[in-house]
């Protein structure tokens, strides 16, 4: 199984749906999949289109004592989801507690899940600096960082680099913009400065700002299916054969670049 | 009467008795049993009057007039709005054209139906044969010319001895009918089945010969066939007898020139960026709008190589101020100087003095350059310390004026795909490809040893290859088309800048002239001397328009022999020297297409080489006018005068021609078939250059090159959608969608293209939407943009790579059949103008009466 942690050192960047858009597509292209959302905004399961917020998860399977796993959904896509579950501040604060002395939990936990060869795990997870993103590097085989197109995104460049380092020394992240807009001339300039600084780390296909995005999450339809023609879903193929033909592609799941 | 027709068309098979087409087929051929069974089922609608429908379908109005009962039978197309006036002189000329044109066509089907029926039998014959994998053939060739026992010097002489011993003696022996139909036969023969061998020794096998084919005609001519006793048919005779042996020289030497094309790759630069040479890029201009000048500029700047070493200059010899305002925006030098000595050349040599860049590029001011320009060629220098050039070919993106007014664009090979399809590569094999003045690089060492560029002649760029190779250093040619630009776009500029070469290849003929003097090698000085021969072919070519008018109007036999021993010797000659050419050239030019080609110029080549060679120093330089526009379609009577004569007079030949196959000259059938035949081709050909002097309408100003390139539409609302481009130019796009789209017209949107993975968004407004097509137009881009655009469209590196795919094969029938129907379309683009010309006259005329009687 290949394991991508998708992290950020910005909020609101596009993580969520970036992690549910890509799911979805390797769904498409008859890749199993399963999206974990190790994020207690528990959003993920409605990005995939479950109606309501999912009460069950993977908390409330670690307070009670379950299996890791029990609480996944399966989408009409054929794109498995495991929610965080509801939560609250104390079991917040139980979970966490046990993150910290445990900083590989959740790579032990995904190496119990008995999953077919060539299968995908994609990592949701909340912005850095996070117990739970750092949980989701170690496990992950590759993190995919999520860059907006403004200069916050830039500036943080260096901490996404430092936290990744932190948890698996030697390894770098790879880049994907999210919400580009091109027909503003500071936001092409601020993809070609990246371009030319990140290099082959950075994913040649931006993901375009498109009304599909938000057009899709309301109709709670599948982008892919709704707007077949759009150029987010054109950016969204791009970077997943990227992905696949590159990135992730190793044998051994690692990156070296 | 109508029952016996009912009765009747039943058992025919006729089941629209109201077509006489039907009719005529089922009194032929039988209906098969089904068509019979719905023939039951017929109903006819009356049609008492007969002669009425008629006239209605045809559109004659007075049914009494036999003048209109003529023109609407076989002039005018059917479902015409009724012509009510129409003089007697119309009506003549118009008859007299269609009948010709009747006559072609009959003409053409008769031939092609023959040859038809005798590739029926070929393939029959064909079928008795054993098959032959010639693949094989061709391997066991060429393995056969590695063996050592061929690399024997004394072994190799002796074949040479062997050879030119067989070679006179096939030449010189005098043949009955029956030997010399032998000849043919063979040759023919074995041409047939050589030239599918792959590879490149059948082409110098089809070339050896058609060499042997041609010399034996020649040798015949030359000692039997000239005519001696009365001083006018030997005048004549001799004429008609250079213009072969100028034909016969060029052919020989053009064999020479492209027996082996070079077809060079590319060559990668060293790794090391720093090693690589500084490039400065000269764009001379004297008058051309910026709007031609500026996407130019901007693809240089563009180009693919460090910035510190690529320095752009306009070289504006218009010393225009908008010129230094863009040179200045866009970040690239701008050279002018005080006076216009020597034009393009002395242009060139001012900016020289003033910058010091390693090696020059030049570009005319609208040949775009793309990206890969400068990687794809210099890799050339550096393997070659002594390669003072290199040339890549002259693309257009434009129809030419052939392909605008024949409707040839990407069908037909044009002009130019000749000379940078093979003759450079054939050249580059010999070390002598010609420096063509753009889209080329010259390293500046050599280039100020010769003086700068040539100035003694009006062709400085092929004037200055000629000098750089007398030094010793060589030239290359790279067949990738690597920039590209607008054609010429009226037929008059094409002439303008054909006499221009003529002229300076007539100058350079006589100033420097490639026989002579120190320098070069032996096959350097036959590729330049072919090319400076064959702008002589003015007169030649009039002679062959002219020479069987002779014998039809005055009876001169200015070839003393039998029709039918001349046409077995002249036939192997033609035939070998089509099907070389067909395999040699088949890519780059169609067969007969060179005479269509040449026929335009002849005329007007002749004064200007003539002239040039008596006087090298007379005349001046003409700038070809380029991105112009033709409003109206237009026929271009002044140009055409010559081309009008000419078919006139063989027209009237061929009348007489009919008149001395009947009725006067019954005795000598044979020369008189041929003599018609000659006549017929010639009508044909002249046709198809005064089909060139339509001047078709060209619609917009920008021209649009049709591309599938990937595009994204960004609307208002922050939706997009993805779609392809169906053509581009430097002012919109035109777009097509999966699904249909209805915009409203002026709406705002942003377009993005790729340059490779770089995306580009670039503000438009919409212009027209229908269905799944979208037409938008750039909304006031800036000069970056601009740059952007050129980048994502006109300079991608394989912009122009594919560009021939859509061309058809060399088919020489085909061809011949498809120049036929050109002249037709000619003659009646003729016809048709004439009338509207006669039409003005006469409402000239009649003002002037009006006036007077005032
Ligand atoms: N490419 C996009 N185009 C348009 N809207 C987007 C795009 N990517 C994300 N969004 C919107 O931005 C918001 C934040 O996205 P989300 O995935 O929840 O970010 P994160 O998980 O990083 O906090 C959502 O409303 C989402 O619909
Ligand atoms: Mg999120």
């Amino acid at each position: 199984m290949f394991k991508i942690a998708i992290v950020s050192a910005a909020g609101g960047v596009g993580r969520s749906t970036l992690t549910a858009s890509l799911a979805t597509l390797l769904a498409q292209r008859g890749i199993s999949v399963l999206a974990l959302d190790f994020d207690p905004e528990n959003l993920l399961s409605t990005l995939l289109g479950s109606d309501e917020v999912s009460l069950g998860g993977l908390l409330p399977d670690f307070l009670t004592r379950k299996a890791f796993g029990m609480s996944a959904l399966v989408n009409s896509n054929e794109v498995a989801c495991l929610p965080f579950g509801r939560s609250n501040e104390a079991s917040l604060v139980t979970f966490e507690q046990h993150l910290r002395t445990e900083p590989e939990w959740l790579k032990k936990c995904i190496a119990q899940i008995d999953y077919p060869p060539g299968a995908f795990l994609l990592m949701d997870t909340p912005r850095l600096p996070s117990i739970y993103a750092r949980q989701a590097m170690v496990a992950a085989d590759l993190v995919l960082a999520v860059l907006a197109p403004d200069v916050r995104s830039l500036a943080l460049l260096p901490a996404v680099e430092v936290a990744l380092s932190r948890c698996a020394p030697g390894h770098q992240p790879i880049y994907v913009m999210n919400g580009l807009d091109s027909t503003r001339a500071l936001q092409s300039d601020l993809l070609a400065q990246l371009r030319s600084s990140l290099q082959l780390r950075l994913s040649p296909h931006p993901i375009h700002r498109d009304e599909a995005i938000p057009r899709a999450v309301a109709n709670q339809a599948n982008l892919q299916s709704l707007s077949p023609d759009s150029l987010v879903a054109h950016d969204l193929n791009g970077l997943l054969s990227w992905l696949l033909a590159g990135p992730a592609s190793s044998h051994d799941g690692r990156t070296y670049i | 009467m109508r029952h016996f027709l009912l009765w009747a068309a039943r058992h025919l098979g006729v089941f629209r008795p109201d077509q006489l087409g039907q009719w005529l087929r089922r009194l032929i051929w039988l209906p098969n049993a089904d068509e019979l069974a719905a023939s039951t089922r017929l109903e006819v609608r009356s049609r008492l009057d007969p002669l009425g429908w008629l006239a209605k379908e045809l559109g004659v109005i007075d049914k009494r007039s036999v003048r209109q009962w003529m023109l609407y039978l076989f002039i005018f197309p059917p479902g015409r709005p009724a012509r009510t006036e129409t003089s007697f002189w119309s009506t003549f000329l118009a008859l007299s054209v269609h009948i010709i044109g009747l006559l072609f066509s009959n003409v053409v089907w008769i031939l092609s139906a023959g040859v038809r029926a005798l590739r029926w039998l070929w393939q029959r014959l064909l079928s008795f044969l054993p098959t032959v994998n010639h693949q094989a053939v061709g391997r066991r060739l060429e393995g056969w010319l590695e063996t050592s026992s061929f690399r024997k010097p004394w072994l190799l002489w002796l074949l040479v001895l062997f050879s030119i011993f067989f070679f006179w003696l096939v030449v010189t022996t005098p043949f009955t009918w029956f030997g010399q139909f032998l000849f043919l036969v063979c040759l023919w023969g074995t041409a047939l089945f050589v030239r599918r061998i792959p590879g490149n020794l059948p082409a110098l096998i089809l070339i050896a010969l058609s060499v042997l084919a041609s010399c034996r005609y020649g040798w015949w001519r030359l000692t039997q066939t000239i005519p001696l006793d009365s001083g006018w048919e030997t005048f004549l005779a001799i004429g008609l007898l250079l213009a072969e042996i100028y034909t016969w020289l060029v052919l020989l030497l053009g064999y020479i020139q492209t027996a082996w094309p070079l077809k060079r790759h590319t060559l990668s630069l060293p790794a090391d960026v720093a090693l690589w040479p500084s490039v400065d890029v000269f764009i001379p201009t004297y008058n051309e709008p910026l709007k031609v000048v500026e996407p130019t500029v901007l693809a240089a700047k563009g180009i693919d190589w460090p910035s510190d070493k690529l320095n752009i200059y306009i070289l504006d010899d218009g010393r225009r101020d908008d010129f230094r305002r863009f040179a200045k925006e866009a970040g690239v030098g701008y050279i002018i100087r005080p006076d216009n000595a020597h034009a393009k050349a002395g242009n060139l040599n001012h900016a020289l003095k003033l910058t010091c860049g390693e090696y020059v590029a030049i570009f005319d001011c609208d040949h775009l350059p793309t990206s890969s320009f400068l990687q794809s060629t210099m890799g050339w220098f550096y393997k070659d310390k002594r390669c003072a050039m290199l040339q890549t070919p002259h693309h257009f993106f434009s129809p030419d004026t052939f392909e605008r007014n024949l409707g040839t664009f990407r069908k037909v090979p044009n002009e130019g795909a000749l000379f940078y399809g093979l003759i450079q590569d054939g050249n580059d094999f010999w070390n002598a490809t010609f420096f063509c003045g753009s889209c080329a690089v010259l390293r500046r060492g050599p280039l100020e040893e010769v003086g700068g560029v040539a100035v003694e002649t009006v062709t400085e760029d092929a004037h200055t290859a000629l000098k750089l190779h007398r030094l010793g250093y060589t030239t290359a040619y790279i067949n990738i088309p690597l920039a590209a630009g607008l054609a010429t776009e009226s037929l008059s500029s094409h002439i303008g800048q054909r006499i221009r070469w003529a002229r300076g290849m007539a100058q350079i003929f006589r100033l420097d002239n490639p026989f002579l003097g120190k320098g070069l090698s032996f096959f350097q000085r036959i590729c330049y001397g072919n090319a400076m021969l064959h702008f002589f072919y003015g007169i030649p070519r009039l002679v062959f328009l002219t020479a069987p008018l002779t014998y039809l109007y005055f009876e001169v036999h200015i070839i003393n022999a039998a029709a039918a021993m001349l046409a077995l010797y002249v036939l192997p000659h033609i035939l070998q020297a089509n099907l070389a050419n067909a395999h040699i050239q088949g890519a780059h030019r169609h067969s007969f297409w060179a005479e269509v080609y040449e026929s335009v110029l002849a005329w007007y080549i002749i004064l200007p080489t003539t002239l040039a060679i008596f006087n090298p120093g007379a005349g001046k330089f003409n700038v070809t006018a380029k991105g112009g526009l033709i409003e109206h379609s237009f026929f271009d009577w002044a140009i055409s005068k010559p081309y009008i004569v000419l078919a006139t007079l063989n027209i009237v030949g061929l009348s007489i021609g009919l008149g001395r196959l009947f009725f006067w000259n019954t005795f000598e059938m044979g020369t008189v078939l041929l003599n018609l035949t000659w006549t017929i081709y010639n009508i044909l050909i002249l046709g198809a250059a005064i089909g060139v002097a339509t001047e078709a309408r060209q619609v917009r100003v920008s021209h649009r090159v049709s591309a599938n390139l990937l595009v994204a539409l960004h609307f208002t609302d922050g939706s997009t959608k993805m779609c392809r481009t169906e053509d581009y130019s430097m002012t919109g796009l035109g777009l097509i969608l999966d699904q249909e789209l209805e915009l409203p017209v002026k709406e705002r949107v942003w377009v993005s293209l790729w340059n490779d993975e770089v995306e580009f968004a670039f503000p438009t407004r919409v212009i027209a939407s229908h269905g799944n097509k979208l037409g938008v137009q750039f909304d006031n881009l800036s000069i970056e943009q601009e740059a952007n655009l050129v980048q994502c469209t006109f300079a991608r590196p394989d912009a122009w790579s594919n560009w021939s795919n859509e061309q058809g094969a060399d088919r020489p029938l085909q061809s011949l059949i498809e120049i036929a129907a050109f002249g037709f379309k000619g003659y009646r683009s003729l016809w048709r103008n004439l009338g509207k010309g006669l039409a003005r006259q006469r409402q000239l005329v009649r003002g002037w009466l009006g006036r007077q009687v005032i």
